[in-house]
Parts: structure tokens; C-alpha cells; sequence
């Protein structure tokens, strides 16, 4: 292993895709690159602070999991962290924190990321680690037995004992029944007891190569910079030449048993809540503007205390204490779309769910005032500024988007996207998206209720 | 399509971050008799203030509860001619985010803004600040609000025994309570109270003003004067009495439903003041502050597979410190988890930490500063905490100097400080916590 920092010219190395696909005022400059392996390189540059964020996004997540392997994803996240050829176990994160730095990683439906926060000077060493661990892990029985305690442990902490996380599974279990999404990220929990060393050993083999990764470095660094280190310390990796199955999303939206409400009747419940899944159409670039729609309309739905449903939930009925939407369309597969309500004291679900319903209806009949329209998009479009503050926050973007197949451009066209919306484009987005069969609704409760209306 | 406002709520991450050099230039600005501490950066259009009163939870009157918490919810909930509605759609019209909250020392403002909207950014600042109006609706609405906040902590194992951790070390003491209050004393406070309690509160004397961003020391000078000049120049908050914490050991259990016992534990702390405050962070780094590098998570979590998460931590008080942590872990293994945590603290006591293990953490916690300050949000939060702290200007270029002065042996005398057998543990799932 070596640190050692070569200058190396870009140019000559790489297949040089250089995109200089900055806005022209507020936008960030972005810069993108690959390596000959496959590598995919976005590099975000950010000079306030000598510090750096690199990470490293594998195009896998839990919904690319074999049938019966659920959790496997992010199990195999953990074991990242439990020794290499070259770092013993427990050592990565020590090295990272040894030389200032702090490292973590994340899970998702379509994606796995590692991450690491440190001094500029040290990224090399941070390329050289995750080079290390892409393909020399070592996966130990003993190592694999302890994680899986800790992931149950995990389980139990986030899902097992909080009812609101229980009844969110089983919602999302609904509302994608027949896709890939249908199981949660953290997996089931009788399925990740069975979990062992050759399923990770198999799905290591099988996802993790440098043609299945984009590299994101945010920070006090230049694309000349990143490409140099990158090619010493990535370049040599072998490509899979495998990249992921295409999964199928859904077409037909309707939600089996749509009209029936998901109840979760626990005792440790003490705040009673309501929510609202839609499923969305999958995200095809064909069709940006509805997209971009279904954001403004989230925005107007539910965007704070200025929002409709806010204003007419809380301030002017009193049936709801807080009330609020958004729409997340940034997925492979379907996505969604969700309305969420803490009833008043004393409100039935029914009538809050009512009052909801209406408030749609409104959405999709009439057309939002011009004022409401330019609020709401200034908002939307405030917001890329205000992420611009956060290194990482910009890194989590443009990362996120590679892994769905959204190039840096695509990200940052969407200002433009949500710019053009119109206020019958609104309305249709409303029309398409929030309709009740392609819903699920979940009602939670300290009390006994028997099914009901959603 | 694409939510600026990433949604990572569905990903789980291995672990939840750990604590976190280099700071900035910070300067100080006064107006009068104000003074605030800046870090001009132009590089983003954008500003980012942080403003605090002395003077939070612990200050509120016994049958009164959660009225500094309501106070802070209703501080953006309508000013001067502006009702609540009208209040928010001028922040949203401009895209202008200004919020309040409370703790038990102080309530914090933070206010951000594109440096465009400036002007009347400033202006609403200024009017929240010095014409509140808790409107009769305005109250009752986020009176609502803050009484579901109550019931949601208490459906959450972790805020459940956090709350019974600092009611049995505090008892009595103001810190001992419930920073929303209780459903009761929620619905006793009045308009009226809220008026005196924001009267007694926002003066100059007990204001802390942390601003960053696209804004130089003439622009910060005109803000200081034209938002913040009228308020008085005193406060009259009550003085908290200095808390003293209970003798341990003692234990709380709190039987509830579900796989996992979560447990939370206390002492006595040294406070920001103490000779020993860098060796007992230091120490505290090595031990279980220190996320993925503590000993804690090393036995804990990576030996025995016993927690996802396990902590200490240090609070800071103004008028009290303590020495925390926390543990989460199955009911049949979360006593031995608790022993576990218990033998490290021994060991830290018992045996002197190496000097390549010290060297490691002086590394870690020096070279993670520069992470504290790669945002303008993240550098007004440091700017804050740091006065609130009682500490000078010069502690950010001190900082780094004074944990690497920290020798082996100040390590040990902090951790002899550490008494694992009389601990306060709290617990809350299926299985109560015995300290043999």
C-alpha cells in the first residue's frame, strides 16, 4: 500500500468526460470524470475549509437482494468495517479517527455508501483504505456471528421497539407489495438471524468493483487533484463487468386493499398519528416536469406553516395538532409520495382523514394562485443554496443521484425543471399521483380500534 | 423531482455520528454595550446567526413548566403588525428560516437567509425579537403542539429514561424537570406569563450573538443596533441555584414492551471550569466519546456484539456538570452489557493509558476540529457554544494547545474521578439494572 501522491496528468489517464456543468450564478461547479476501470468520478469543489468528504457509492441496496436475504445489504455495510487483507478488524474507523478524521457509512433501497470526513492531506490515505476494502475484505465466522448481533440490536433499536417504525414497515410493505421495496432496508428480523458468511462472501463478490461505484469528493479540492489520487490508489482495480439487474418496478399503481387503513394498536403509543403513502409512477427522465410538479405540489401541500394543509388543519379546522407532505421521487423503482398528520385531541382518524381528502380534491380541481405557485418554488429553489453550505449535504446529492442514473447536470437542470412549473401543472400532478387506490394508510394508536376507514 | 432536502430518513447508517480543527478567523464586533463574535465569508450569498438569552427551562416558575419551551415555539409566530400567518409568509416569500428553542440555560434563535433578502430578514429579526405577540390563537396553537411533544417523548425509550435520569440526579432542582412541563402546568400558562417571561428574558446584558457568513463588521454594527438596542439593558431572570447531584448508586427501572432494555447512566461531571476539564475530555474520548475508537464500542459493540450503540458523554450546566452515557441491548444481555461498561471504567481508573493510545486521541480530537467549521451553520454553532461556556475568543486557537498538553497522568487522575459503583442507571424495557 502506498500514499504516495504521483502527478499524474489527468488527461492522459483518464477517459477524460470533464463536464463543467456549473450554473451560471448560484450553482455549485461540479466536475465529473471516469477512470478506465469504470470508476465514475464527481468531484465538488468547496475552498471555505481545508477539509474534504469522500465517499465512495456502490450501485447496490437492500432492494437488490436475493429473495430470503433481507438485510444483506446493509449487514454487508457493517462488515466493511471488520478487517481487510491489510487493516485488521476495527482498525479502518481507528486509522480514520487517528489522523482526524470521522468515517461512517449508509444503506438504502438502491444504494450503499461509505463515507469519511477528514484533512485535505489525508485524502489519498482514505482512497488507498477504501481501495483496500473494496476488494481485499476478509469475512470471518466469528466477526459474522458478532455483527449479526449488533444489526438485531440495531433492529431492535430503530423498528422493534418503536411502534411509529413498525407501522412505517408494514405501510411500505403494502404500498410496494410485489417489488423490490416491499421488504425493509434493515431486512427482516427473522431473516437477518439466518444471515451468514457466504452470503456475504457471495454478494461482496458479486457488487463490489469499481464499475459499480461512483467516487464523490466534496471539498478543498480540484478535479486534477482527485483524478491524480484516484488513479494511483483506484485505478488498478479489476471491474466486475456486472452491473446490477435491472429490477421491475411497478406498473399498475393500485395498492391491494387500498380502502382498508394499516391500524397499529400498541400501549406504548401515547401520541396517536395518521399517515399516507402514495405510490408514484417510476421516475423516468421522459417525463421530468410531472416530477418536478409533484415537488412544488408537496411544497404547497405541506411545505411548513404556510402550507395548505397546515392552514387549513391546524389554524382553521383545529382537527390536526401538525400536518405536513413531501414528495420523494429520487428512486430506481417507485417512489413516493407522503402525508402525515398528528390528529387534535379527540379527532377521529376518519374525519382527519376526511379533511385531508378534501384538501386533495381542491388540489385537483382548481388551480393554485400565482402567489402560492412563486412561494412555493422559491422555497424549493432557496434550498440548493442553502445545501451549498454543507459539504456533505452537496456530496449526498450528487451522489445519490449517480446511483439512480442522474448525472450532475440532471441535478442541477431541476432548478430549471421546478422553475417552468405551472399551476395546471400542479394540479395534474395531483391529479395522478394522489389518487387513494394507489395509497396506503396508516392509522397509530394506544387504543384498540378495529380496521377503519383510511 | 430531486429533494434538495435529501431524504437519508430511510437509510441507516452503522453508526450515529461521533463527536466531532482549524477554526476560522473569528472577530469580535461591539455596538454599544453588545458585543458579537463574526466570521465574514463571502464565498456563499448567505448569513446564518445565532443569538441566545441566558435564562431557559430551568428559570421557569414550578407550577409553569415548559414556558420558556413555549415562549421559544411562539418567538416566529407572529410580531409587531404581522400575525402569525402573515409572519410566516413573509419568512417564506423570502426564504428566510428563523426558529427558537429552549434548554435549560438558554433560548437560542437561529435565523438564515440569502444575503438578497437581507434587508427584510433583518427587518423580521427584528420585530420577533422586539414586538412578539402571542396571539391568543398563535398560543393555543402551539400550546397543542408542545403538549404532543410531551407525549411523543414519552413513547420513546431513550427520552423516557433520559427524563427519569435527571429527575433522580437532580430531584428537586429545576434540572430535574421536564423542559415542556406537563399537560397541567402547560394549560396554566397565560398570555400574561408569557409577556413577563419575555420581558424579564430578552435584554442585552444576557445576549450572545454568534454570526457567520456574507456580512462584514459595518453591516453587523448596523443589525446589532437597529435589532437589538431597544430591548432592556438588563434582564431579570431568577438566578438558578447550584444543583447538586445525587449520590449513587441508585437505580430506576421502568418496565415496557419490546425486545430491548435501554439504559442511561450519571455522576457527578467537573464542568467547563475544572483544572482537569481537557484531561476529562481526553479521558472521556478514549472511554466512550470517541464513537467507533472508544473502548466502550470496542468491548461493547465489536467484542460482544452486546449494543449498536453505546456513549458517555459529558453536560454541562450552568450551575451543574454530569458525566453520562448510554447503552441500548437486549434484555437478556443489557445487565452484562452495563458490566461491561462498568469494568472499562475501571480499567481506565486502574491503569494508565499508553502513550500511543493518548497520542491517538490527541490526533483524533485535535484533527476533527476542522470538521466543527466546514459551515457556515456549523461555525455560528461553535462561535455560540463557545460564549455560552463562559470561555474567551482566543479558545479556538487555545483548543488544540490544551489537549496536547494532557499528560498520561492528568488522564488518570480524571479517570480516578470516575466512580463505576456509584452510578445512577436508569432503565427502561424488560430487564432493571443491579450494581453489585
Amino acid at each position: 500500500m502506498t500514499s504516495l501522491f504521483k502527478p499524474l496528468y489527468a488527461a492522459l489517464l483518464c477517459v477524460a468526460v470533464l463536464v463543467a456543468c456549473g450554473k451560471p450564478t448560484d450553482g455549485p461547479k461540479v466536475k465529473t470524470a471516469k477512470l478506465e476501470n469504470g470508476l465514475e468520478i464527481i468531484v465538488i469543489p468547496d475552498f471555505r475549509a481545508d477539509v474534504v468528504t469522500h465517499m465512495l457509492w456502490y450501485r447496490v441496496g437492500s432492494a437488490d437482494e436475493p429473495k430470503g436475504k433481507s438485510g444483506i445489504a446493509h449487514f454487508f455495510e457493517h462488515l466493511m468495517f471488520r478487517g481487510t487483507e491489510n487493516i485488521p478488524p476495527g482498525e479502518f474507523s481507528k486509522t480514520v479517527a487517528r489522523l482526524g478524521g470521522q468515517d461512517n457509512a449508509f444503506t438504502s433501497y438502491d444504494y450503499t455508501a461509505y463515507f469519511q470526513r477528514i484533512a485535505k492531506n489525508k485524502l489519498g490515505k482514505m482512497m488507498e483504505m477504501e481501495a483496500e476494502r473494496m476488494q481485499k475484505l476478509i469475512i470471518q465466522d466469528e466477526i459474522v456471528a458478532i455483527e449479526r448481533d449488533v444489526i438485531l440490536e440495531e433492529r431492535s433499536s430503530r423498528v422493534d421497539g418503536r411502534p411509529a417504525s413498525l407501522l412505517s414497515e408494514q405501510l411500505r410493505h403494502r404500498l410496494h407489495k410485489g417489488t423490490a421495496y416491499e421488504v425493509p432496508v434493515i431486512g427482516w428480523r427473522a431473516e437477518i438471524e439466518k444471515l451468514n458468511a457466504v452470503d456475504a462472501t457471495n454478494f461482496y463478490r458479486r457488487y463490489y468493483a469499481p464499475d459499480n461505484a461512483v467516487l464523490v469528493v466534496a471539498g478543498a479540492v480540484t478535479l486534477d487533484e482527485v483524478l491524480a489520487l484516484a488513479q494511483t490508489h483506484y485505478g488498478d482495480l479489476q471491474p466486475s463487468g456486472q452491473p446490477r439487474a435491472r429490477r421491475i418496478a411497478a406498473t399498475d399503481l393500485t395498492v391491494a386493499g387500498f380502502d382498508q387503513a394499516e391500524v397499529l394498536a400498541d400501549a406504548r403509543v401515547r401520541q396517536p398519528s395518521w399517515q399516507r403513502l402514495y405510490r408514484l409512477p417510476q421516475y423516468s427522465s421522459t417525463d421530468k416536469r410531472q416530477f418536478a410538479a409533484a415537488d412544488v405540489l408537496a411544497e404547497i401541500l405541506g411545505g411548513g406553516l404556510t402550507g395548505r394543509l397546515y392552514q387549513t388543519l391546524v389554524v382553521a379546522q383545529k382537527l390536526a395538532v401538525n400536518v405536513g407532505a413531501y414528495s420523494d421521487s429520487s428512486r430506481l423503482d417507485n417512489g413516493e409520495f407522503m402525508i402525515y398528520a398528528v390528529p387534535a385531541p379527540q379527532v377521529e382518524f376518519a374525519e382527519l382523514a376526511r379533511a385531508i381528502d378534501d384538501e386533495i380534491t381542491t388540489m385537483q380541481t382548481a388551480e393554485v394562485g400565482a402567489d402560492i405557485l412563486r412561494r412555493a418554488k422559491r422555497q424549493l429553489v432557496s434550498d440548493l443554496v442553502f445545501a451549498r453550505d454543507s459539504q456533505q449535504s452537496m456530496a449526498n446529492i450528487f451522489g445519490s443521484a449517480a446511483m439512480i442514473g442522474l448525472s450532475p447536470d440532471d441535478v442541477l437542470a431541476w432548478v430549471d425543471e421546478i422553475d417552468a412549473v405551472t399551476a395546471n401543472d400542479v394540479r395534474r400532478a395531483a391529479q395522478a399521483f394522489l389518487k387513494t387506490r394507489h395509497s396506503v394508510t396508516g392509522h397509530l394508536t394506544g387504543e384498540m380500534e378495529t380496521g377503519g376507514q383510511p | 423531482m430531486f429533494g434538495y432536502r435529501l431524504l437519508l430518513s430511510l437509510c441507516l447508517f452503522v453508526m450515529v455520528s461521533v463527536t466531532a480543527y482549524a477554526a476560522p478567523p473569528v472577530q469580535s464586533v461591539k455596538w454599544r454595550d453588545m458585543e458579537a463574535w463574526l466570521v465574514t465569508d463571502n464565498s456563499l450569498p448567505l448569513i446564518t446567526m445565532k443569538l441566545a438569552w441566558r435564562g431557559g427551562t430551568a428559570s421557569d416558575p414550578v407550577d409553569k413548566t415548559g414556558l420558556s419551551m413555549l415562549m421559544a415555539r411562539l418567538m416566529n409566530e407572529g410580531a409587531g403588525d404581522l400575525p402569525a400567518q402573515a409572519f410566516q409568509q413573509a419568512m417564506a416569500d423570502n426564504a428566510i428560516s428563523l426558529s427558537f428553542s429552549a434548554s435549560r440555560d438558554e433560548m437560542t434563535g437561529t435565523l438564515r437567509c440569502l444575503s438578497r433578502y437581507r434587508a427584510v430578514c433583518y427587518k423580521l429579526l427584528r420585530l420577533a425579537v422586539t414586538t412578539p405577540r402571542f396571539d391568543a390563537e398563535a398560543v393555543t396553537r402551539m400550546k397543542r403542539e408542545q403538549a404532543t411533544a410531551i407525549l411523543r417523548n414519552q413513547q420513546n425509550p431513550r427520552s423516557i429514561a433520559n427524563q427519569a435520569l435527571m429527575k433522580l440526579a437532580f430531584d428537586a432542582h429545576a434540572y430535574g424537570r421536564v423542559g415542556n412541563g406537563t399537560q397541567d402546568s402547560l394549560a396554566a400558562i397565560t398570555q400574561s406569563d408569557l409577556r413577563q417571561h419575555y420581558q424579564a428574558m430578552l435584554a442585552r446584558d444576557n445576549l450572545h450573538l454568534a454570526v457567520v457568513g456574507d456580512i462584514g463588521r459595518a453591516e453587523l454594527r448596523r443589525v446589532m443596533r437597529d435589532v437589538f438596542s431597544t430591548l432592556p439593558a438588563h434582564n431579570k431572570m431568577p438566578q438558578i441555584a447550584p444543583a447538586k447531584i445525587a449520590n449513587g448508586p441508585q437505580t430506576r427501572h421502568i418496565d415496557r414492551a419490546g425486545p430491548q432494555t435501554s439504559v442511561v447512566f450519571a455522576q457527578q461531571g467537573l464542568g467547563h471550569h475544572h483544572p482537569l476539564f481537557f484531561a476529562d475530555f481526553v479521558m472521556n474520548s478514549i472511554l466512550g466519546g470517541s464513537g467507533f475508537s472508544s473502548r466502550l464500542t470496542e468491548q461493547v459493540r465489536e467484542a460482544r456484539g452486546l449494543a449498536y450503540g453505546v456513549y458517555s458523554f459529558t453536560s454541562n450546566f450552568q450551575k451543574a456538570a454530569l458525566w453520562n452515557g448510554s447503552v441500548a441491548s437486549d434484555n437478556t444481555t443489557a445487565q452484562e452489557a452495563v458490566n461491561v461498561i462498568r469494568a472499562e471504567m475501571r480499567r481506565m481508573a486502574d491503569e494508565p493509558v499508553s502513550a500511543p493510545r493518548l497520542a491517538t486521541a490527541k490526533t483524533y480530537l485535535t484533527g476533527n476540529y476542522a470538521l466543527r467549521f466546514d459551515s457556515g451553520a456549523k461555525i455560528a454553532g461553535q462561535l455560540l457554544g463557545v460564549q455560552l461556556n463562559g470561555w474567551p475568543i482566543s479558545y479556538f486557537k487555545t483548543r488544540n494547545q490544551n489537549i496536547n498538553a494532557v499528560t498520561q497522568a492528568d488522564v488518570q487522575r480524571a479517570a480516578k474521578l470516575l466512580s463505576p459503583h456509584r452510578l445512577l442507571v436508569v432503565s427502561v424495557g424488560g430487564t432493571s439494572i443491579t450494581l453489585d
